[in-house]
């Protein structure tokens, strides 16, 4: 039962950093219809410069990564999405593909083989809960995730911004007609996207994960079957496919003395399982709308 | 005369000979390595013709290195006489090769089958993700099934052969390929042209016009999914065949991303020539800059002071930086930049940057 709340509770930490990856890929997919491949490369790079600054009290480093983030984002979009503004979809998809492939160089250069030690300042201690034990990494995490949920929510639905992002994604030419400029819109949604990439890679890299090291990228491929089993064009269904996403590993890594018949790491491969059998009944994922093209 | 010179027969017949003119002098030109470098070359060209048979329904897959791998092992363990392997016994029947090929291409062609049911529901970016879940899997079965696999080291891939011929040697292995090649590509052209290629094209014009004209969505995808496993199973096997020793590390998520985006790159719209060189910058941009990389200026194979890069950096970041290039300035892919250099077939640019994705 103590094993049940541990992996429970660990599940929701990891799958809220899933879901915040899982949020900036919806985010982006809304925006230009892109489903970025750099995310795993942008996450490595976020983690190593926080990592680089680390000596600084922790607020003013996080604070500084995360411009460096909008910053990076910005550029990227700057230089190489505005640009292809006039072939969403598949283009820029593959555009990302080429990005990862240079910045993931750019990280492996810079991290190397090695694990670059990274310390939270809420440490590595652990708490009693229930009976079970958890770090307080994971309730910290959890906390954030839900603060920046929250945050973001409202800044959706009640900020000026909010509602032009809302517009534009949901019907672009028509927003595009009353005055929004949807560059502009674009650029919002890489920059939001990067800073909300930069919280996963902080917490993926400090106590339980030993430091920085070049395992993030694949970690934050992951996240991939939650968008999907989210449905892709769902900011809501992102979370919620986190979270299962997230729970179906932990839960599968916490027992995997029962399902060992399935072959050792058989948590990487469940999150994928769980996404095919969704994808069978519902091909739009859980939330995802399916799109009425005209004739 | 020259009425003659350019009617349509006598210039398949030119460039049919032209090209086994070609598959006949390359290997009395260059040496074993570039011949295997061409070889593996021509392998992925047949891989990339079935990426893009799927593109034409406007279907974007990553999961070709998990089909490569269905080929390649599953050829391994038809053909394989058991004690093949590099570290450990694996599972061989022992085959004769040709049944083997055979009996691995079905082996792809049914994996597709039990994959069809969610991949015929879905298209686009959907299709991207569900079916690098498949490499995912494919990767889990091949660690922990060593019999199949031969574990880290690999296992050997027996020489293709069959009716009294056997491509043991590389020159041989060439002809083999060659052939193949030539046969995969204009294949994947009639299947393009034909009714299975115009449902796919209607498809991707808009899945609810399509209907509407008759086509039957799911069918059509299946047909497509089908083919282009079959398609990835072959450069597998040849792969395979190749090298000589098939490691499961080979098939995973860099190679599926790198087929993908490459063949993207050459360009999808025109189904041979895209693949052709899609294959060519996949295979040649790794090996050229593998050879020749020491002569650029500011990269050493020792990290000294005065070098910036490793070789191995200098290629990805050439790779990728093409990748972004050609996206940005013709996303319809370098294929039909040629095409508009020469002035001809304007029916077959309607490529990929013209087309609509819906997901």
């Amino acid at each position: 039962m103590s094993h049940l709340i541990q992996y429970t509770i660990s599940g929701i930490a990891l799958g809220s950093m899933y879901g915040l990856i899982a949020l900036s890929l919806a985010l982006i997919y809304k925006a230009t219809n892109t489903l970025n491949f750099a995310q795993g490369a942008l996450m490595v790079l976020g983690a190593f410069f926080i990592q680089k600054i680390s000596s600084m009290p922790f607020i003013l480093a996080f604070l500084i990564a995360a411009a460096f983030m909008v910053l990076l984002m910005l550029v990227i979009q700057w230089a190489f999405v505005a640009p292809m503004m006039d072939h969403l979809g598949l283009p820029i998809t593959v555009m990302t593909i080429g990005l990862e492939i240079g910045l993931l160089e750019v990280a492996r250069n810079a991290v190397g083989d090695s694990i670059l030690p990274l310390r939270a300042p809420w440490g590595s201690g652990v708490v009693d809960f229930a009976g079970a034990t958890l770090p307080i990494a994971s309730i910290v995490s959890i906390c954030t995730a839900l603060v920046l949920i929250v945050a973001f929510g409202a800044w959706l639905r009640y900020s000026k911004w909010g509602v032009v992002f809302r517009s534009a994604t949901d019907r672009p030419r028509v927003a595009e007609l009353f005055g929004v400029r949807l560059k502009a819109v674009a650029a919002l949604a890489w920059a939001i996207a990067g800073f909300l990439t930069l919280v996963p890679a902080y917490f993926l890299s400090t106590f339980p994960a030993p430091g920085v090291s070049m395992s993030l990228p694949g970690i934050g491929l992951r996240a991939l079957p939650a968008i999907i089993i989210g449905g892709l064009d769902s900011l809501q269904g992102a979370l919620i496919g986190g979270l299962m996403v997230g729970m179906t590993e932990t839960y599968l890594q916490g027992y995997a003395s029962d399902v060992s018949f399935l072959g050792s790491n058989f948590h990487i491969v469940g999150p994928y399982l769980l996404m095919f059998v969704v994808l069978l009944f519902r091909p739009h994922g859980l939330l995802g709308t399916s799109e009425v093209s005209r004739v | 005369m020259s009425e003659l010179l350019r009617s349509g027969p006598f210039r398949k017949i030119l460039a049919f000979t032209g090209m086994l003119v070609v598959a006949w002098l390359v290997p009395r030109i260059v040496d074993t390595s570039w011949l295997f470098v061409l070889t593996t070359t021509l392998t992925f060209a047949i891989v990339m013709a079935g990426f893009n048979v799927l593109m034409v329904g406007g279907v974007l897959s990553l999961g070709q290195a998990f089909f490569m791998a269905v080929g390649g092992f599953g050829y391994a363990v038809l053909a394989g006489e058991g004690s093949g392997s590099v570290s450990r016994p694996v599972l061989g029947f022992g085959l004769p090769p040709f049944v083997g090929i055979l009996g691995a291409l079905a082996l792809c062609g049914l994996v597709a089958l039990l994959f069809s049911p969610v991949a015929s529901r879905l298209s686009g970016l959907s299709f991207a993700a569900a079916s690098l879940g498949l490499v995912v899997l494919g990767q889990h079965i091949l660690d922990n099934v060593p019999e199949i696999s031969g574990g880290i080291a690999g296992v050997r891939i027996p020489a293709v052969g069959g009716f009294g011929l056997l491509f043991s040697n590389p020159r041989q292995n060439w002809y083999l390929v060659a052939g193949l090649c030539a046969v995969a590509l204009a294949y994947a052209h009639n299947i393009v042209k034909s009714r299975l290629g115009l449902a796919l094209k209607a498809i991707s014009a808009g899945p609810i016009f399509a209907e509407v004209m008759g086509v039957r969505l799911r069918s059509a995808r299946r047909g497509a999914v089908v083919a282009s496993a079959v398609y990835a199973g072959l450069g597998g096997i040849l792969l395979g065949a190749t090298t000589g020793v098939l490691v499961p590390d080979t098939f995973g998520f860099s190679l599926t991303i790198e087929i993908a985006a490459m063949a993207i790159v050459g360009g999808t719209g025109s189904v041979v020539l895209g693949a052709l060189i899609g294959a060519c910058i996949l295979v040649l941009i790794p090996e050229l800059l593998s050879r020749y990389a020491s002569l650029l200026p500011l990269v050493s194979e020792n990290q000294g002071a005065a070098s910036w890069m490793a070789p191995g950096s200098v290629s990805a970041y050439l790779y990728g930086g093409v990748i972004v290039a050609v996206m940005i300035f013709h996303p319809a892919g370098l294929a039909s930049f040629l095409k508009r250099f020469r002035g001809s077939s304007r029916r077959e640019r309607a490529g990929l940057g013209e087309s609509r994705m819906t997901s």
